[in-house]
């Protein structure tokens, strides 16, 4: 589908140059990026409003537009080497590919990027955004990171304790500006995967240990796997299915804090025992025979 | 004072074509900070970003400074409340069916 410069800034083909700015202005208070954080709809309408301008608030631009519709750039290079050609045809020369030399296509790519009199308006380039995949072990720790963006490698820094759908600017990244105008900056959202083990809130680690029923009423110890390896747990005697207990300072990385980091918290999930056997039974029923104690 | 973490304002507005009166006016409204040594105001390295977001809203869009307030404090309530979004999606993940955490 074609694409209209005109209908997407909302104005008429026949619209004074001011009523393309005041359309242009108007549009990029409502859709900038920096007034819609974390809105991907709004930076994709936000180019597309910026290709327009760029095209019609330029007097040269928007006449080719005017006259070749989107493709005006290659429109305008096509009619020149048909000129060129039949000129060459008209002078009766050698006869070949138009006679044409290289001079004559510098003037041709000159006319059509900046080679036009006056001072050329600077644009800002595009702004980029694009996202990382992290797992949540690799996230935990400060690491460098080379992601390839528009056919450019970038090496990042990617700090400890990130968190999934946190979006960074990397200045500069983004596409290049032209005639002079910087470049636009690159938005790099972190997507981070679930893990197996340990799902996050904020900066808290929460994770499920199974408990025997045998060291849940007795207490005992307890291996468990933590970010930075395995920590032994001391249970306590009559302890619930479903009970909390926190370990601080053994949950995730704070970001840009560095060597602080949240708690974990771990729920303990009471196994029964099955296939008990006769000897088991017995005790089991002795041990139900016995006055009941208070349970909580 | 140490400036290692400092950028002169001066500097900034020289580099972003910025007039200074605009970054001590965001100042006064308790947009910006600005750290004064020996006679020289500077801001804070990581308060770039938020500078520079500020003078784009100024130059780049045409709003004028009540504006920027104004858009200042909803910006940080949308992000409060797309931070808080996440956070509860997060919290409702952990109790979808197959979440073993």
């Amino acid at each position: 589908m074609a694409v209209d410069y005109y209908k997407i800034l909302g104005v008429a083909r026949d619209a004074k140059p001011e009523a393309i700015k005041a359309a242009y202005r108007k549009l990029a208070r409502k859709l900038h990026p920096d007034l819609n954080p974390n809105d991907p709809k709004a930076k994709e309408r936000f180019q597309e409003i910026n290709t327009a301008n760029e095209v019609l608030s330029d007097p040269e631009s928007r006449k080719k537009y005017d006259k070749y519709g989107e493709q005006w750039q290659r429109g305008e290079e096509y009619e020149k080497a048909q000129q060129a050609q039949q000129r060459s045809r008209a002078g009766g020369s050698y006869g070949d590919f138009g006679g044409q030399g290289a001079a004559d296509y510098a003037d041709l790519f000159g006319d059509l990027f900046g080679g036009r009199g006056g001072r050329a308006p600077k644009f800002r380039g595009q702004d980029l955004s694009a996202e990382l995949h992290l797992d949540l072990r690799a996230a935990a720790k400060t690491h460098k990171q080379t992601l390839t963006v528009n056919g450019k490698a970038i090496r990042i820094t990617v700090p400890a304790g990130v968190a999934n759908g946190q979006t960074i600017r990397i200045q500069g990244h983004g596409g290049p500006g032209a005639n002079g105008g910087p470049n636009g900056d690159l938005y790099l959202t972190f997507r981070i995967a679930p893990d197996p083990n340990f799902s996050r809130v904020k900066n808290d680690l929460h994770a499920t240990a199974d408990l025997d029923l045998y060291t849940a009423i007795l207490g005992g110890e307890l291996m468990l796997d933590t970010l930075d390896g395995t920590v032994k747990l001391t249970v306590k005697p009559e302890t619930a299915n479903g009970a909390v207990v926190k370990l601080k300072g053994k949950g995730y990385p704070i970001y840009k804090h560095e060597g602080q980091h949240g708690d974990l918290l771990v729920t303990f999930r009471v196994k029964l025992p099955t296939g008990l056997t006769e000897e088991q039974r017995v005790l089991f029923r002795q041990l139900a025979d016995q006055p009941k104690t208070s349970t909580p | 004072m140490n400036t290692e973490n400092l950028i002169a304002i001066d500097v900034f507005c020289a580099q972003q074509e910025v007039e200074t009166s605009f970054v001590l006016a965001l100042h006064e409204r308790g947009l910006v900070t600005i750290t004064q040594v020996q006679m020289r105001y500077f801001v804070e390295l990581e308060q770039l970003p938020r500078l520079e977001q500020l003078a784009r809203m100024h130059y780049d869009l045409d709003i004028n400074l009540e504006g920027i307030e104004a858009l200042s404090h909803m910006l940080e309530r949308v992000e409060g409340l797309q931070r808080e979004l996440r956070e509860l999606g997060e919290r409702l993940g952990r109790y979808e069916p197959g979440s073993d955490t």
